[in-house]
């Protein structure tokens, strides 16, 4: 009986110090957040992480990758979670939500205002800010008198003769060549979803081919294109464009047709501090203030109206999500490239090499 | 030569003999632990997920990477770069190993510091010289036009011609230390004694160090074929529209389609491609590479 009792109560113990030891951790958290490092990495740890860690106690770790979505997958294959947040733009999100790899986000913690619009409040995903892809211009290279309006210019090699250059991938470059073909921005999902729209935008991407010198595939390449005078027009995000401004480079930027990407964070399934996480969601993504700082740093901008409240319209003009470049741009269907990608990447490499 | 005929009566000596090569077998065990944790095992994995459809075992991601298709044309594409590369490295590669195995020792280490020292720099900033010098607007195309040599700018970068001259120097320096370090163990004398029979310097050379010297060229070829198939950065930076490597098609399927299934197929396509390459090379010239081994004595 005495030993029953003796061990009972030792049993209490060990779970009275386990307990208090679960408390502790609390008191200490801590949360990984993965991105792409770089300046956007220095933004977020100025702007939002440091305030964030001084005000709440939740430390906050970036991990730099450039592969999220097949980091997330081996996470997920080998149940080994190193991260709570994760980039999942583009076919990220669909592909991830699909398989199960996300936890949903409380939008009631997230957006208790329901600021945000559809597009950046996902079931598994907030829209952090979004960038776009945009067609650069050397204006000291453009024939005389003449103005640059769009993809119908980008294509028409007659009027605008130069070396040209597109990223090396299928998503965006159909888009742009349904746009040179004369549909309109709103409309192209709707011509590459029909039996033959992706024939058409193929087509059309035969006109131009010739023209391209090099297919790009890191982000800041365009810049170094088109600053070296390698070629004339380049597609790039917005931001890259506004740095060559920024560096007196004679570069103008066409939102006009601009494709509009946006930069989805997810909470990775089995995170191991999904609370605190969504917490810094709102905390770093969803308070005007901050994302005006945001903005202010880099032209990457948040779809909370109450942004542009705060900013002055010579700011807004440069911002991707600013009311008068959305009305002409058109958002990036990921459920589309979700589903299409492996198929049409496929077609992609084949048609590069003929 | 049988072990039953070759041993000798000596007991010891015997137990000697025998036991020497199990003991420095030992030797190999951390390589062997580390080649089998870091290289084996993920490449088992790799295989594993090459051969998994969506119902069991299949076979269909290698016939994507293998049938008609543009898989198999980039395939080719590469090893036939990298078999073009690797030779023009030992060509290129193989005076300057000449030189620096003839040379006396303190230009030799000078020398060997000039080559090595490019191995330091990333090759990312190896590559991005080249788009200066090759650029539109870059040095060579203004000392042409400048010197009024041209009126256009010439179309340099962006072509296999810029791939292969960027290859080339990340790859030379391996090329030349592989057959530098080989040449060093050629007895000289050799070439002493062919002179006093009469033949000229270039006969010497031509029958006596050529032939000693090929074992080395042939696995310098064998090493920088292999380390070129692999490349990534530098056809991407540089190479022309059509340019593609096999590694840039796997890191698309596995970072952005996601179709590791393909990805682990062409990843182990490109695995026993470059083995069958490799050993046939070290089959074909096996007469040449076993002949190095007879003047290994300084």
């Amino acid at each position: 009986m005495n030993k029953l009792l003796w061990s009972l109560s030792l049993g209490a113990a060990l779970v009275g110090a386990a307990g208090g030891a679960a408390l502790a951790q609390s008191r200490d958290q801590s949360i990984v957040i993965a991105n792409y490092g770089g300046a956007w990495a220095e933004t977020l740890n100025r702007i939002c992480i440091q305030p964030f860690t001084k005000e709440t106690g939740i430390t906050v770790t970036q991990a730099a990758t450039e592969d999220s979505l097949a980091q997330i997958r081996a996470q997920q294959t080998t149940k080994n979670i190193l991260w709570d947040i994760a980039p999942t733009e583009r076919s990220g999100l669909p592909v991830s939500q699909k398989n199960g790899w996300l936890e949903p986000i409380d939008w009631s913690v997230v957006d208790p205002e329901n600021k945000l619009p559809p597009i950046a409040r996902k079931s598994h995903a907030i829209g952090s800010v979004a960038y776009s892809t945009t067609i650069g211009v050397r204006m000291d290279k453009l024939p005389e008198g003449k103005t640059f309006t769009g993809w119908e210019d980008f294509w028409d090699v007659k009027q605008f003769p130069g070396p040209r250059t597109l990223r090396n991938s299928p998503a965006e470059n159909l888009e742009f060549a349904l746009i040179a073909d004369g549909v309109k921005p709103s409309e192209v999902y709707d011509v590459l979803r029909s039996p033959e729209g992706v024939d058409r935008a193929f087509k059309k991407l035969d006109e131009i081919k010739p023209a391209i010198t090099v297919w790009w595939t890191s982000g800041q390449q365009p810049v170094q294109l088109l600053a070296s005078g390698e070629v004339f027009y380049a597609t790039a995000f917005n931001g890259r464009i506004q740095q060559l401004q920024k560096d007196k480079l004679p570069v103008a930027l066409i939102w006009n047709g601009g494709s509009l990407d946006v930069s989805y964070y997810s909470i990775v399934k089995g995170a191991n501090n999904a609370a605190a996480a969504m917490q810094f969601m709102k905390y770093c993504w969803n308070e005007p203030r901050r994302l005006a700082e945001i903005a202010r740093a880099m032209p990457y901008s948040s779809f909370n109206p109450d942004l542009y409240k705060i900013l002055s319209a010579e700011e807004a003009r440069q911002l991707p999500t600013s009311p008068e470049n959305m009305d002409v741009q058109f958002a990036l269907n990921a459920e589309f490239w979700a589903e299409n990608l492996p198929r049409i990447q496929k077609r992609w490499e084949t048609w590069r090499l003929q | 030569m049988s072990d039953g005929v070759s041993m000798p009566r000596d007991g010891m000596a015997a137990a000697r003999r025998r036991r020497a090569p199990i003991s420095s077998l030992w030797l190999l065990a951390p390589a062997a632990l580390l080649f089998l944790l870091a290289f084996l095992v993920p490449v088992g994995e790799v295989a594993l997920w090459s051969l998994q459809g969506d119902a069991g075992l299949t076979a269909e991601h290698y016939r994507e990477a293998l049938g008609a298709g543009p898989y198999r044309t980039i395939l080719f594409g590469t090893v036939q770069l990298a078999a073009g590369v690797a030779f023009a490295c030992v060509l290129a590669g193989y005076p300057a190993a000449y030189c620096l195995a003839s040379c006396p020792p303190r230009r030799r280490t000078m020398l060997l510091l000039l080559i090595l020292t490019p191995l330091w720099v990333s090759v990312l900033v190896r590559t991005f010289g080249w788009i200066v010098v090759l650029g539109r607007e870059g040095l060579v195309n203004s000392m042409l036009i400048g010197a009024g040599l041209i009126d256009a700018p010439l179309q340099m970068l962006y072509s296999r011609g810029a791939v292969y001259i960027a290859m080339v120097q990340v790859l030379l320096p391996v090329a030349i230390l592989v057959m530098f370090s080989s040449m060093t163990t050629i007895n000289r004398s050799l070439l002493l004694a062919s002179r006093i029979l009469g033949a000229t310097p270039w006969r010497g050379f031509l029958h006596v160090f050529l032939p000693l010297s090929a074992g080395g060229a042939v696995n310098a070829w064998m090493l920088t074929f292999v380390l070129a198939l692999g490349f990534f950065i530098t056809p991407a930076l540089v190479g022309g529209p059509k340019e593609n490597m096999i590694a840039n098609i796997i890191a698309t399927q596995i970072t952005v389609t996601l179709d590791w299934g393909l990805g682990s197929a062409l990843g182990m396509v490109l695995l026993v491609a470059g083995f069958l390459m490799v050993g046939a090379v070290a089959l074909l010239f096996r007469r040449v590479t076993r002949l190095s081994g007879h003047g290994g004595t300084r």
